[in-house]
């Protein structure tokens, strides 16, 4: 499928696929980090965090990751997850139709107080 | 080997993981390790973040649930939409669902009779019940208001900062200043409920009344657009004080009184000793400011010497086209500074700033409705969930019909007939009961909204006589009727799919274990039933413990053998305070010299009515900081024996000493919880109060008892009781309203007559009204909470009865199902009990499941009912745990007769018969 059959993204989506881009994560730090990174506006609770992983998986947006980062080590049960390279393409046009949409809205304010 | 580093399983995780399983297995397969572990993560940040339990497990069911059953959902969606048969299932079925399928299906139902009549007598309970309450939400929450463009109609009113009050309406003077200098409205009007004496006429001296009337501003029917159907309405100028007298007639009054003679226009009524003018009568229809007024007069407004502080009028305007609520109230926020210039308060200006006066507007048909709608709202929840549990009962019938049919249908697709015409027969089936079942609700809901409109007065309903049965209440009805017959039908038309020929014939010949897929479709019937069973009951058993602690709040006086009476003396007869007190008087005398009568007394404020009467009240001995105002507290005003007439315990001190207008006495009691308040620990005799900011000082002489006076439900409040005859300067104060108490020893309704007869022989043109016992007022106090209550507890009896039998016809068909196996048990020595314990344990079993669902489900839904419930908690542990012992008990009882049948099975038959 192209990356474009995915648009728009939900905002639980987008900012998964986000927290992804900076690195592999665990569901538990998936649900963190977007909270923190959408300032509390996207809570993600563990069930529908681990459903939307379940239909990114089917969707090839992100895989399973085999490698496990160092850092983590303490706990080998936890699965880690990685962004696919139609992941990163699918997030890439969200930002950009999102990206389009600001710029005719600002434009068109623009000219209505002009 | 052990793994060392796993954290000991507690409880709530093995809770958690008991839930995971509300998942479909394949995601739990994939995931439930991983849930597991956020679970634990999220638990350590919340005990971390100090985060309350209850707070925390809220979050984690709402998740589960509603996850849970979304992916149940698609998982389901997903496998059927996989296949393309589906596909062709989807568009063919309405092609082959025509005008004679259904014939057919009715056709074949009348065959069937006792299943059809069981089947439509359910769903017609479930969507007549359903129909019936939305029709009270129709005709109370969602339809606009009866007048032209409803949407811009609001109610204006005001918050303040004062101790004991938090909101305040319009003045007489607030009222002339928004209508003189607000922008936003089309209009500003204004109203006061008043009460009125019509007098008796000449020909018949008997027919002196009372009625409800209002006091309006001349432009009220103008600002709701309303027309009168004879004459005309209030013309401007006619609600200033030297304006002719007028008076407008609802339809009611016009029939009683006028016989609904058309020229009564320009004929005249005395209303409170004052003949006015008739000019119009209002449509029947026309209920404002509600439906018990019969009569409208102006106004008399005195503009040079209105007040800009005395809050006695509702106000209510028409936006101006395209203004909107906040536009409005930020209008009205503008101006309301200035009003100070042009009205006195009479008060200081510095002190009217520190309440921080503050518009607030709100849609008309919001403050009309006010509190019920969140009452009827969950009465609707209710009879939705019975609904939904008649539906089940249903949708379990059909899937025994089915069974019944199994092989026919298997020949049927054994000869090419195809899924379609098993959908279709389905289908047209359900369609064809669900229809028969929503007309025959819609006759109960005609029935049951009739009652409504006679009891519902008691609930305290608005709107009542906008209630009815229209055209979006059918279509309510008809949309619950689809609803029903797709939800009947669903499971039939999922498994048809399924339907392997060849296994249903081999089956069909052997009569072993058929339709075990279909067992399980039921028995996840039967739990969901069993869950919202749980859910209705716990409801009403919050309400039932609720209404119990109601009942024992003790109202603060005996009304045992008291009556009360109400009559109102008109400033026209009775101008002066003195002639008021001195014909309160010589009434007490003859009330109390009337045999059967122990002791009588009056009073401003009956407890537990719709009586009100405050005011600030200024405590000597704590003084108030400059341009403060004092705390509002209750006032009644009352005659000497009140409290003994009341039974209201004299704690400390005595009564007034007198209600002699030659000596009116600067004397109070108060309350013991306003003496708790000002002197905690210490006698509040001889202490001084005053009312409002200035006058006289009050010496506090008596201490009596607490008495409920808003409502039961409502904390004792502060009062200080003032004698009806009071000193205000040099003049002598007694209202004119005040209503009659009297202790008899005769039955409550001699009594009454008695005093009827004693004032109407001091003033012959003085009606009584609101002859009441006191037993009635206190039970009408919690008549909204009685009436909550019957209403919940027959849906859940109702739902009870359902789940009982949907377990009954589970059970007895999984013993006909297990003759064989049952006939082999008992062959090989199995003794009744054993088997009777077999058949009972799966009953229950199923019953288990359902409770636990049901909790956890009413832990949610219960927090809805908070606002009326009274000194009982929504997640009442003891309530649940009744709850759900009542519920095991009757799923025992339902299985308990398919478990005896089963244990007095003769083997030898049971085993022929299926050989």
């Amino acid at each position: 499928m192209a990356a474009d059959d995915f648009l728009p993204l939900k905002t639980d989506a987008f900012y998964v696929l986000l927290v992804l881009l900076h690195g592999e994560r665990h569901g538990y730090a998936i649900m963190r980090d977007a909270a923190e990174r959408s300032e509390g506006a996207v809570e993600l609770q563990a069930g529908a965090l681990y459903r939307l992983l379940r239909r990114m998986l089917d969707d090839g947006l992100v895989v399973e990751s085999q490698r496990r980062p160092a850092a983590d080590a303490d706990d080998e049960r936890r699965r880690y997850y990685r962004i696919t390279a139609l992941g990163k393409r699918v997030i890439a046009a969200e930002a950009e139709r999102m990206a389009a949409l600001a710029e005719s809205a600002r434009s068109a304010l623009r000219s209505a107080t002009a | 080997m052990a793994d060392f580093r796993l954290p000991p399983l507690n409880g709530g995780e093995r809770v958690y993981r008991a839930l995971l399983h509300l998942y479909p297995r394949r995601f739990r397969r994939a995931f439930s390790q991983e849930l597991v572990e956020a679970f634990r993560d999220q638990r350590r940040a919340a005990s971390r973040d100090g985060t309350p339990a209850p707070a925390f497990w809220a979050a984690i069911l709402r998740d589960l649930t509603t996850q849970a059953c979304a992916e149940r959902f698609s998982t389901a969606w997903r496998r059927r939409t996989g296949s393309d048969d589906e596909e062709s299932l989807m568009t063919a079925v309405p092609f082959a669902l025509r005008l004679q399928e259904l014939r057919i299906a009715a056709r074949r139902l009348l065959r069937t009779p006792s299943f059809t009549i069981a089947t439509v007598l359910v769903l017609a309970v479930g969507i007549g019940a359903t129909t019936a309450v939305f029709s009270v939400v129709n005709g109370v929450i969602l339809r606009p208001l009866p007048y032209p463009d409803a949407d811009r109609l609001v109610a204006l009113g005001h918050t303040v900062q004062l101790s004991g009050v938090g909101s305040v309406d319009q003045s007489d003077g607030s009222l002339l200043f928004y209508q003189q200098h607000a922008r936003a409205f089309d209009a500003v009007g204004g109203w006061r409920d008043v009460g009125a004496n019509i007098a008796a006429t000449a020909d018949d001296a008997s027919r002196a009344e009372r009625i409800d009337a209002a006091a309006i501003t001349a432009n009220l029917f103008d600002v709701l657009e309303a027309p009168p159907t004879l004459g005309r309405t209030f013309r401007s100028g006619e609600d200033r004080i030297n304006a002719a007298p007028v008076a407008i007639l609802s339809s009611a009054l016009w029939e009683r009184r006028f016989h609904s003679d058309r020229a009564v226009v320009g004929k005249r009524i005395v209303v409170d000793g004052v003949s006015r003018e008739i000019v119009g009568v209002m449509p029947r229809a026309f209920s404002y400011p509600s439906n018990t007024t019969e009569l409208w007069i102006p106004i008399a407004f005195d503009p040079p010497h209105a007040s800009a502080g005395s809050f006695n009028f509702h106000g209510v305007a028409r936006l101006r086209t395209g203004s909107t609520v906040d536009a409005a109230r930020a209008d009205l926020d503008r101006v309301l500074p200035h009003i100070l210039d042009e009205f006195p308060s009479g008060i200081p200006r510095a002190m009217w700033e520190s309440v921080h006066l503050r518009a607030t507007v709100t849609p008309l048909r919001d403050a009309i409705v006010g509190d019920t709608s969140r009452l009827l709202w969950i009465l609707l929840g209710s009879v939705s969930l019975l609904l939904v549990i008649a539906c089940a009962n249903v949708a379990n019938l059909f899937l025994v019909r089915g069974e019944a049919r199994g092989l026919e249908l298997a020949v049927r697709a054994a000869l090419g007939s195809g899924t379609v015409g098993i959908v279709v027969q389905s289908l047209s089936e359900a369609i064809v009961l669900a229809f028969a079942g929503g007309m025959l609700g819609v006759l109960f809901s005609i029935v049951g909204v009739r009652a409504v409109v006679t009891f519902g007065g008691r609930l305290g309903l608005p709107r009542l006589a906008e209630i009815s049965v229209d055209a979006y209440v059918l279509a309510f009805a008809a949309t619950a009727s689809v609803l029903c017959a797709l939800f009947v039908s669903i499971i039939p038309i999922l498994r048809a799919r399924r339907v392997q020929v060849a296994l249903v014939l081999r089956e069909a010949g052997r009569g072993a274990t058929t339709g075990a897929v279909r067992q399980r479709a039921r028995a996840v019937l039967v739990v969901a039933q069993v869950a919202l069973a749980l859910v209705l009951v716990a409801a009403s058993g919050l309400l039932a413990r609720s209404f119990e602690r109601l009942s024992h709040v003790k109202p603060g006086f005996d009304a045992r053998g008291v009556v009360m009476a109400r009559f109102v003396l008109p400033d026209a007869t009775y101008p002066t305070g003195t002639a008021k007190a001195q014909f309160y008087n010589r009434l007490m005398s003859a009330v109390r010299a009337l045999p059967g009568v122990e002791d009588a007394s009056l009073t401003s404020w009956v407890p537990l009515t719709n009586d009100h009467d405050d005011t600030t009240i200024e405590v000597e001995d704590h003084p108030l900081p400059p341009n403060a105002v004092g705390r509002i507290h209750f006032v009644p005003a009352v005659d000497a024996r009140y409290f003994h007439v009341m039974g209201i315990p004299m704690l400390a001190g005595r009564a007034f000493e007198s209600s002699d207008p030659k000596h009116p006495v600067a004397e109070v009691v108060v309350s013991k919880a306003f003496a708790d308040r000002y002197w905690p620990g210490k006698s509040p005799l001889g202490k001084r109060i005053r009312p409002g900011i200035d006058g006289q000082w009050f010496t506090v002489v008596g201490e009596v008892g607490d008495v409920h006076h808003e409502a039961l439900d409502k904390a004792a409040e502060d009062a200080v009781y003032f004698s009806f005859v009071s000193k205000r300067g040099s003049d002598v104060y007694t209202p004119g309203y005040l209503a009659l108490v009297a202790r008899g020893s005769a039955a409550d309704a001699t009594t009454a007559s008695e005093i009827r007869k004693a004032v109407r022989s001091l003033d012959p043109g003085l009606p009584t009204f609101d002859e009441r016992s006191l037993m009635d007022v206190v039970s009408a106090a919690s008549a909204r909470a009685r009436i909550t209550l019957w209403l919940l507890a027959v849906a859940s009896a109702v739902a009870l009865l359902l789940g009982a039998v949907g377990i009954y016809g589970v059970m007895a068909y999984s013993v006909s199902l297990r003759q064989r196996e049952i006939g082999v048990r008992i062959a090989l020595g199995a003794r009744p009990s054993d088997v009777r314990r077999l058949v009972s344990r799966g009953g229950l079993g199923l019953a288990a499941i359902g409770v636990a669902i049901g909790i956890v489900c009413a832990l949610g839904v219960t927090r809805l009912l908070r606002g009326l419930l009274y000194d009982v908690s929504p997640t009442d542990p003891l309530t649940l745990v009744a709850t759900s012992v009542v519920l095991l008990f009757v799923a025992f009882g339902a299985s308990w007769i398919p478990a005896r049948r089963a244990s007095a099975l003769d083997p030898v038959e049971a085993l022929r018969a299926s050989a």
